[in-house]
């Protein structure tokens, strides 16, 4: 079993080659198992639907960074005062340092600001400063550079829905978090609605798709904006 | 009611359970350290002294069990008052002090019964099935950090309140469970010692060095952004081997039978407990036969008796678990 171990590793990449071309497909072979276990190894609860996109939070990282023995030190966490044309502001700063075992060592950064969407807004409205807990922002910085900071690590960024579906992440049971703005398209549950407005108004699927080329020059329902969801529903509606 | 409306009002729902659940989120100020949250790591138990402040809020769905925990306390008392108990004392406070007479300590305690002329201390803990069913005895405790700071609390009550014995009532929602404890007066001096040692960090407002990386402890711990732990991870043996991971999936292919294989076993089993021998058609003989012995019921043994033969062993369990993905990370096991 010992021989099996040494020489089967995935992370450890021996190069003992010096055909450019035979070196790089070995680390695309390599990459892609290294995503593919990841994303075994994490489970829906690990990643948020941050505006359409997939995003590891820091539970997920963490499982992932056991699994290939990543190894991290934080060397500073600290607070930067700034000031835009909004006014003065601040966000945290994480700084830290990634080591794969025998490898390479890379610095990643974390950051977070007061003004994130997440922490700055409730029930719709902006939140003042004074209102916003400064330990979620702290501790928000140091989870997303251990983020960044293992994805970066093994190659595991910018991941699409589809690979993540195709290793049994499914967007559905993902929690999401949209920030909510008129430019943004529409949510997931909104065409699940507007689907089943049309068979409760007996709107055919051609009628619609006809109405958003007309109307909003829109090829499918995924790309309807949130301001023209209202125009849409009242004509399902025939209002 | 329209769908439409329905997928609206579930919205709505989900929205405002979640922001009333943000709106109890909060920290208490921390004087001194709680019965409630004797932690392994010394550099947690300052911090959670000097720091509380900068403890990172749980989030909503933490919340939701806290609330569900606390109703759940409240239920486990009607309870015993509906069985014809009476419950006195609930959450009554009591302190620890340390030798200068200072308090270190403070904790509340769930309630006492009155049974035969004594008050008896319980403390309510509810949990999840899995959790719970785990549970058969105390040493179940240590097997994970959470469920191991419940001892050195229910030690502290006793301690705290001089009594001599009192006991869990464990909860899993339905069913619940009762765990006699004695004071362990060793225990109690190796707890007093941890919070004495880590007052005197409180009063120098100073900390004590951190401990060696353990996911355990330092994954969870809500002061992680500021002790900035050093993370080792020795990280999983990673095989690449066609043979074996063939062998493995043949493995995945037979797992498939043997549950109807058992099934088949046992039902033609059952029906010939008792029948010396028979034969069905031309293939096959049955035989059954009885052997007579005695055992001894080592679970119904007392466990002062049991622990007098209790020796260490060492047990190796290996789960092989098919990864699919997705539902818990693991996938299914056998």
């Amino acid at each position: 079993m010992n021989d099996v171990k040494e020489s089967t590793e995935i992370v450890a990449v021996n190069d003992d080659t010096n055909d450019l071309v035979v070196m790089a497909e070995r680390r695309v072979a390599q990459l892609e198992k290294i995503t593919e276990l990841s994303l075994k190894r994490t489970n829906v609860n690990d990643w948020v639907d941050q505006n359409g996109k997939p995003y590891l939070v820091c539970s997920g990282a963490e499982k992932i960074g056991r699994l290939f023995g990543v190894n991290w030190s934080i060397l500073d966490s600290k607070k930067i005062t700034s000031e835009d044309d909004k006014g003065k502001f601040y966000f945290y700063q994480a700084t830290g340092v990634f080591t794969l075992k025998g490898h390479d060592s890379i610095e990643a950064v974390g950051t977070c600001s007061v003004r994130d969407k997440f922490f700055s807004k409730a029930n719709g409205r902006e939140l003042p400063v004074s209102e916003i807990d400064e330990t979620n922002i702290m501790k928000s910085a140091y989870s997303n550079c251990v983020v960044n900071g293992i994805t970066r690590l093994l190659g595991i960024r910018n991941l699409t829905w589809e690979v993540l579906e195709r290793n049994g992440i499914n967007k559905k049971g993902v929690a999401s978090v949209t920030y909510t703005h008129n430019d943004s398209v529409i949510s997931e549950a909104q065409r699940k609605r507007l689907w089943a407005m049309m068979k409760e108004f007996n709107k055919s699927e051609e009628e619609v798709k006809v109405f958003l080329k007309d109307k909003f020059n829109l090829d499918s329902s995924k790309d309807i904006l949130k301001k023209q969801y209202q125009i849409i529903c009242d004509f399902v509606e025939g209002k | 009611m329209s769908l439409d409306k329905t997928y609206r009002l579930i919205d709505k729902i989900i929205e405002q359970r979640n922001n009333y659940l943000k709106s109890k989120i909060q920290r208490y100020p921390a004087r001194t350290f709680r019965a409630s949250d004797i932690n392994e790591c010394d550099r947690r138990m300052v911090y959670s002294v000097l720091n509380w402040q900068e403890k990172a809020l749980h989030d909503e769905g933490l919340q939701a069990i806290f609330d569900a925990g606390n109703k759940e306390e409240e239920n486990v008392k009607r309870r015993l008052s509906d069985s014809g108990f009476e419950v006195i004392q609930s959450q009554t406070p009591f302190e620890i002090k340390n030798r200068d007479g200072e308090v270190i300590c403070t904790g509340h305690i769930d309630g006492k019964i009155l049974f035969e002329g004594s008050a008896i201390c319980f403390e309510a803990k509810s949990m999840n099935q899995n959790i719970f069913n785990g549970i058969k005895s105390l040493e179940d405790f240590n097997k994970k950090p959470h469920l191991k700071k419940y001892l050195s609390q229910i030690q502290l009550y006793l301690f705290g309140n001089n009594e001599e014995a009192g006991f869990f009532i464990l909860s899993d929602f339905r069913t619940e469970k009762y765990l006699p404890v004695v004071l362990d007066y060793g225990e109690c001096e190796r707890i007093l010692q941890k919070l004495e040692r880590c007052w005197g960090y409180v009063k120098r407002k100073e900390y004590p060095e951190k401990i060696e990386y353990n996911n355990q402890l330092c994954d969870k711990c809500p002061f992680t952004h500021i002790c900035l732990p050093d993370v080792a991870n020795k990280g999983a043996n990673i095989i690449n081997n066609e043979e074996l991971e063939i062998t493995l999936d043949r493995r995945e292919e037979l797992k498939l039978f043997v549950s109807e294989f058992e099934e088949i076993d046992e039902t033609i089993k059952s029906t010939f407990k008792g029948v010396p021998e028979s034969y069905v058609g031309s293939k096959y003989q049955i035989i059954s036969s009885c052997r007579r012995g005695v055992r001894v019921d080592t679970k119904s043994l007392p466990d002062t008796i049991r622990s007098q033969y209790s020796i260490p062993t060492e047990t190796w369990t290996v789960k092989i678990n098919k990864l699919d993905g997705g539902q818990n990370g693991k996938g299914s096991n056998a």
